[in-house]
């Protein structure tokens, strides 16, 4: 059964982008070193997650911001994030532009969308993209595990990887990995 | 030229039999499965919209039914369904003990129109067959999300029966859960 594993990259002080993020701008002011440990600060041991994250993965849920902000020229090109892994958007209307047909468009919700992702992803990993996604998922019950890569920076504003919660959630850390660029940390949400 | 302003949406979300049928002829709703392997990820879903609602309105028998059910459940879903504003339609029944809850003897043609331009989060019907009925008749419904339950019961209350005339509609979104329902939502063209 598919495992959803929300996977992102934060600063010290929890934040996936920095401020003013845009489609010229997709990780905001000051944000770029986000993702130098997957490029050019990568060391073997950040590759190898890397490359653990992508043989796994077999489904993306994202939410429409992310898809806006990447997506077509400039951004994703013919595909999405991850080359021909179908994505799965949550939003509020389909686009009416055209787009490739990897992306499928939930309007009734991020349990909708999961359940659909499931049903590409087999046995494989659903990947939550995006802040919001995460958000919505995780008090619904539906994340099965957090990775974050807390990057050496503190960008003091911009996108919150966490939002207020009604009732406290408790992990298991299952990783703790410390590379030049990125702490690696994985929790397993306690259901 | 002023844009006009931003209503917020009526959704309808019912289970139905693949014949058709909100509930057997007595009402009853036995058939639905909810004990069924991963049901719960479809009751994450309603969890998910009750999170994103901001009133519900509901028919007489749903009303007094619903009234006696909720007050004593301190599950999730019970906590929305208990501090949720909600308005019940009735001619005949003037109170209900349920909190939060207001009985209108107005016709739903005069009285959702005005519960849509207020503000806030998106209103939400549950049932039953003959209220959405008549929101349906009305035009009122902006979103129908249908779940289709794998059973035929060749009988009972059907949904959406009896409409004034066709309604046209435009399948936006479709999830085959693992217990065995599709939900299928529809907007009006």
């Amino acid at each position: 059964m598919a495992r959803v594993i929300c996977d992102m990259s934060t600063s010290l002080d929890g934040y996936v982008t920095g401020p003013n993020d845009s489609r010229e701008h997709p990780f905001g002011d000051g944000a770029e070193m986000l993702h130098d440990w997957i490029f050019k600060a990568a060391t073997d041991e950040d590759r190898a997650i890397v490359q653990d994250m992508l043989d796994n993965l077999g489904a993306i849920v994202m939410g429409r911001r992310s898809f806006d902000k990447n997506e077509g020229d400039g951004g994703w090109g013919d595909s999405g994030p991850v080359g021909d892994t179908p994505c799965f958007v949550v939003t509020h209307h389909t686009p009416t532009r055209t787009h490739p047909p990897i992306y499928t468009f939930i309007t009734d919700g991020v349990a909708s969308a999961i359940e659909q992702a499931r049903h590409a992803a087999g046995d494989k990993v659903i990947g939550l993209h995006g802040a919001t996604v995460m958000q919505q998922a995780l008090p619904l019950g539906l994340v099965d595990e957090i990775r974050v890569h807390v990057i050496p920076v503190l960008l003091g504003g911009g996108t919150p990887l966490f939002s207020t919660l009604d009732s406290a959630i408790r992990l298991e850390r299952t990783r703790t990995l410390a590379t030049p660029a990125a702490t690696h940390l994985g929790f397993r949400v306690v259901q | 030229m002023s844009s006009e302003p931003a209503q917020r949406k009526l959704i309808l979300y019912m289970s139905m039999s693949l014949d058709g049928f909100a509930a057997r002829r007595d009402g009853t709703m036995d058939w639905l499965g909810e004990a069924q392997p991963y049901a719960d990820r479809r009751q994450r879903a309603v969890a998910e919209l009750l999170g994103q609602t901001g009133l519900l309105v509901l028919g007489r028998r749903a009303g007094q039914d619903m009234a006696q059910a909720w007050p004593s459940s301190h599950s999730a879903t019970g906590k929305y369904m208990n501090t949720l504003p909600k308005v019940v339609f009735s001619s005949t029944v003037s109170d209900l003990e349920w909190s939060n809850t207001r009985v209108t003897d107005r016709s739903v043609q005069e009285e959702v129109p005005e519960l849509k331009g207020q503000p806030g989060k998106d209103i939400v019907v549950f049932g039953g067959a003959s209220f959405a009925r008549s929101l349906a008749a009305h035009g009122l419904i902006d979103e129908y999300r249908i779940n289709v339950q794998p059973v035929a019961l060749g009988d009972g209350l059907p949904l959406l029966h009896g409409l004034p005339e066709p309604q046209r509609l435009e399948l936006v979104s479709s999830t085959a859960w693992a217990d065995g329902p599709i939900t299928q939502t529809y907007v009006p063209r």
